[in-house]
């Protein structure tokens, strides 16, 4: 039997053109990842291939190969500045998969192209981990073996055999996966120690505050973090999430204060009702953990500072979980001297006509609270405007916007609030943090975005301690009770509220829009996905197994072994001969044992191999046994296909069966 | 008669170098009553091939060369009026020869190729009403130019079934090649060749061909691989019961080549290629090499 000589690297152009084409499905999603530059540079490489498979003149000689190579990793250099990093890193290796291909000349070369296209799949993950990603990176793998069994096959396969082989391949790795996914012992931290990256910087709020601070994160869609309550929801203007807090401004920035030398935690006296619930975190490269106003019971490994903020040990730079309780009725203690200079602290004399201003309210009233009350009417009955884009205020701030342009973020109405209570000599600060959430009535947990951050003030008033007052609530309610309708203002780049959200917050679910609805689904999806996949961490994982009733190495085992054996079993049952040769014929019955002796000395009768041709073989590959091979195959064939058999030949195929050594 | 074989075989690859296999496939199809179908290149040898056998088996021989206004009349003839006699006199065809040469057969018209292809089947022509048969042993040679080349008919599906074995000479290895450029002129040497095989001895072989036993065991191979070109979805269209009656005969001459009395699996491979090749069109790859295209078969249905 003559098999097609395979001599040529690729069978033919078919095969080509798919490898090709999965090569660019691989590398497509990078596209989001890195520079347009590097994308290019390895399409143009992916396109040249393509061509000169039609004209194999076009392929680059070695000095073109070189100055290839030069210029991409140039291309590399000018985009990063370095070689190594998560951008850097994985440009590197998209540029040397495109210049593989260029030097694509034998077989092995073809094998290298494929395990440098999964390395390229698997670099994706270093900046996504959505399902989405997961299931085309799924789709990517079927593919490169969908090459790699055309390579082996050689072209007697069809396009749609290979990809149906190559899908049942990877349907039949699946199950390994999860149980490798779920049993492997997980390492805590990621993977790869990854020098940080300056440019990959998520977005989140920042630790200082200033015009535009908070509003440019209010077009973001990113999922700021998200909460399973335990019980009742807090009603939509309660839903004030904690962030950093600020004491000290140069009149135009409000900056943190140092973190050396603070004072001891007072802790508040709590009444009412409280919420329980658990905040998935997403990374955003600080310690802040967001919670309710104001956290009573959460987990050891946070700290709080002497402002109410939980901060965890290190930045969050992965996803985490924290289960908090949260009392929305507080009164925080007295305030300490140093407190209070802080809390009154200005950059400079305050202008004349916010002295006036100021001095009119505390003409009316002497009460602190009446004085808060009377800003607030001041902020609502003046013509203020809540709007995204303020004009640009060069000097003085507060006292233009106060008084000349009168529009702005939530960040101009408290920074401005807070500055006013101070010259009126009630001590303010500025909290930043979020405000609101979408309810998800199909994953049943509180989606906060970073559209839902939020800059708020509070002022100390003797009888409650420190109060939470919103200015921007005064000038735009809709802000609390709705939140922003961010589809339409993507749309006109004005600040809408969403009448949905409202809906939501009633947790009156009654969507008529189907893509809202997708919306949600999907991001209850992503939120098991999350909570369940990429959060199995060295804890999840301990949790898990002692779920399983696991609890050391030796239950381990037992439940690996136990699982191995399941699967042998099952694809055993699997792959068991459907129809067993029927050895009815006694000769048939003689020569399937000694073709069973065969293979027991490595000899294995191909399935389209002839008896004979068989013989022949197995004779050349044990010249010792030849005679033997020889006599058996002879009687067997004479009594299979011959005119007629002699009765006395099957003894004698059975004896020299029995006899054979090999 | 043994002996007669071996000296065609012998002398055949005298005169064609380099190509044992193809002319035992050949000989083979000519032995179990089949026509043949060489397609290659110009140049590689296909007539003198056909010349070869020709003249090695004492055949009446006669070369038809396939054009694109060959008529059918001009290959079975037609009537012509004899003055003396006053009447219409038939003058026979080239067709009325044992061995024909239909040299470049995809060249001609289908109406051309028509009138061949119903001679070949029926071993007879009518020609105005009349019919005649052609002489025993009668042989087909048909050479092709591959398909893709200008100016040709391609031969459907349904005529190509009629040729037993198609088989291609392909260009001679090098050592052939030079053996052939420094020997004497093939027209010279066809003309010495010596007849091998009377043809009443062409007969008897063809007879004790016929009488080759086959088992049910090889039958069940054989209706093995019919059914998996059928049904494994590598073949557009399956093999024909006319296929499967084919692939036994060509099995049972290569058996009777070898030497053997039964046909075993091993002989049905050898002739599968040549048999099947032009009668199975793969669905995914536009292969033709005969080889290729029934690997899957040869590799994937069992062989016991």
């Amino acid at each position: 039997m003559k098999k097609p000589a395979a001599t040529s690297f690729v069978p033919d152009r078919t095969q080509e053109n798919l490898l090709l084409f999965s090569v660019f499905f691989v590398a497509a999603p990078h596209l989001l990842n890195l520079g347009w530059a590097i994308v290019l540079y390895f399409s143009l490489m992916a396109a040249w291939r393509f061509a000169s498979g039609y004209r194999p003149a076009l392929l680059p000689g070695r000095l073109l190969l070189f100055l290839l190579t030069l210029s991409g990793a140039a291309l590399v250099y000018v985009d990063y500045h370095r070689f190594y990093g998560r951008e850097a890193g994985s440009s590197l290796f998209l540029v040397g998969l495109g210049l593989k291909l260029m030097e694509m000349r034998n077989r092995r070369d073809v094998y290298l192209v494929v395990y440098l296209a999964f390395f390229v799949a698997l670099t994706q993950y270093l900046f996504s981990q959505s399902i989405a990603l997961a299931v085309y990176t799924l789709a990517a793998v079927a593919l490169l073996i969908s090459v790699l069994i055309g390579l082996n096959a050689g072209p007697v396969l069809s396009l749609k055999t290979q990809f149906r082989m190559a899908a049942s391949l990877v349907a039949q790795a699946m199950p390994i996966m999860v149980v490798l996914f779920i049993f492997f012992p997980r390492i805590a931290g990621p993977l790869w120690k990854l020098p940080d990256d300056p440019s990959s910087a998520k977005t989140g709020l920042s630790d200082i505050i200033e015009p535009g601070s908070v509003s440019r994160l209010a077009l973001s869609r990113e999922p700021a973090f998200r909460a399973d309550f335990e019980g009742p929801l807090p009603l939509p203007a309660e839903r004030y999430w904690r962030g950093p807090v600020f004491w000290h401004t140069d009149g135009r920035r409000w900056t943190l204060p140092p973190e050396q030398g603070r004072n001891t935690v007072q802790a508040p006296a709590f009444s009412g009702p409280a919420y329980r619930y658990t905040i998935t975190l997403e990374p955003h490269q600080k310690r802040w953990v967001f919670a309710l106003d104001l956290p009573k019971v959460f987990p050891e490994n946070l700290a709080q500072t002497p402002e109410y903020l939980l901060l965890t040990p290190q930045n969050v730079g992965e996803r985490r979980q924290y289960t908090i309780s949260s009392y929305p009725n507080y009164r925080t203690g007295e305030l300490s001297p140093a407190e209070r200079e802080q809390g009154l602290q200005l950059p400079d004399r305050p202008s004349a006509r916010m002295l006036r201003l100021v001095e009119r309210w505390r003409q009316s009233s002497s009460d602190p609270k009446d004085i808060v009350n009377k800003a607030l009417l001041h902020f609502r009955e003046e013509p203020f405007v809540y709007t995204l884009n303020p004009p640009v205020i060069r000097d003085k701030p507060v006292d233009t916007f106060l008084f000349e342009t009168r529009k702005g973020f939530c960040e101009h109405y408290a920074t401005a609030f807070v500055y006013l209570m101070r010259v009126a000599g009630i001590p303010a600060r500025v909290v930043t943090g979020y405000q609101g959430g979408q309810w998800n009535p199909v994953g049943k947990f509180l989606e906060v975005r970073q559209a839902d951050a939020h800059a708020w003030a509070e002022v100390w008033l003797s009888e409650q301690g420190w109060t939470r007052v919103d200015p921007t609530a005064a000038v735009a309610p809709h802000r609390i009770e709705q939140g922003i309708d961010l589809d339409r203002q993507m749309a006109d780049h004005e600040v809408s509220f969403s009448p949905v959200g409202r809906a939501l917050a009633d947790a009156a679910f009654d969507l008529h829009d189907w893509y809202d609805q997708a919306r949600l689904i999907w991001a209850s999806v992503d939120h098991a996905w999350n909570q369940r996949v990429l959060s199995y961490n060295p804890e999840n994982q301990k949790r898990f197994w002692e779920a399983l009733g696991i609890v050391d190495w030796r239950g381990l085992i037992t439940w690996l072994t136990a699982l191995l054996i399941l699967c042998g079993v099952l694809v055993g049952l699997w792959l068991r001969p459907r129809r067993k040769p029927k050895a009815a014929d006694p000769a048939m019955a003689a020569y399937n044992r000694f073709l069973k002796k065969m293979a027991k000395n490595g000899l294995v009768k191909q399935t389209g191999e002839g008896p004979r041709d068989f013989a022949l073989r197995a004779a050349s590959e044990r010249p010792e046994a030849k005679e033997a091979i020889g006599a058996i195959t002879t009687l067997f064939l004479r009594i299979r296909y011959g005119r007629q058999a002699d009765p006395r030949d099957i003894d004698q195929l059975r004896r020299r069966v029995r006899a054979l050594r090999v | 008669m043994r002996n007669a074989l071996n000296r065609l075989f012998h002398t055949a690859n005298t005169v064609i170098l380099g190509k044992p296999r193809q002319i035992r496939l050949a000989i083979c199809c000519l032995l179990a009553r089949g026509h043949l179908l060489i397609e290659d290149v110009p140049g590689v040898g296909k007539t003198t091939l056909a010349h070869t056998l020709a003249n090695l088996l004492g055949l009446k021989y006669q070369r038809i060369q396939f054009t694109s206004d060959l008529l059918p009349a001009d290959i079975v003839g037609s009537s012509i009026f004899d003055g003396n006699n006053h009447a219409f006199h038939f003058q026979p065809g080239p067709i009325f020869h044992q061995m024909i040469l239909a040299d470049e057969i995809n060249r001609s018209t289908p109406k051309a190729q028509s009138a061949l292809l119903e001679a070949m089947e029926e071993h007879q022509v009518t020609v105005e009403g009349e019919t005649r048969s052609l002489p025993e042993p009668f042989f087909v040679i048909a050479t092709q130019n591959p398909v893709c080349q200008i100016g040709t008919f391609p031969l459907p599906e349904s005529q190509l079934d009629r040729f037993l074995m198609r088989i291609s000479l392909g260009y001679p290895d090098s050592r052939s090649e030079r053996a052939l450029l420094k020997g004497e002129d093939r027209s010279v040497l066809l003309e010495k060749l010596p007849v091998c095989l009377q043809t009443d001895e062409l007969v008897a072989i063809q007879d004790q061909v016929r009488s080759i036993h086959v088992s049910d065991a090889l039958l069940d191979y054989l209706q093995a691989l019919i059914r998996f070109g059928r049904e494994s979805g590598h073949y557009e269209c399956g093999l024909s019961p006319r296929a499967g009656l084919a692939l036994l005969n060509a099995a049972r001459a290569w058996t009777f080549i070898e030497g053997r009395e039964a046909v075993l699996p091993e002989d049905v491979q050898a002739v599968l290629a040549p048999v099947c090749g032009h009668r199975l069109r793969p669905v995914s790859s536009g292969a033709t090499n005969a080889d290729v295209i029934v690997a899957p078969m040869l590799e994937q249905v069992a062989a016991v």
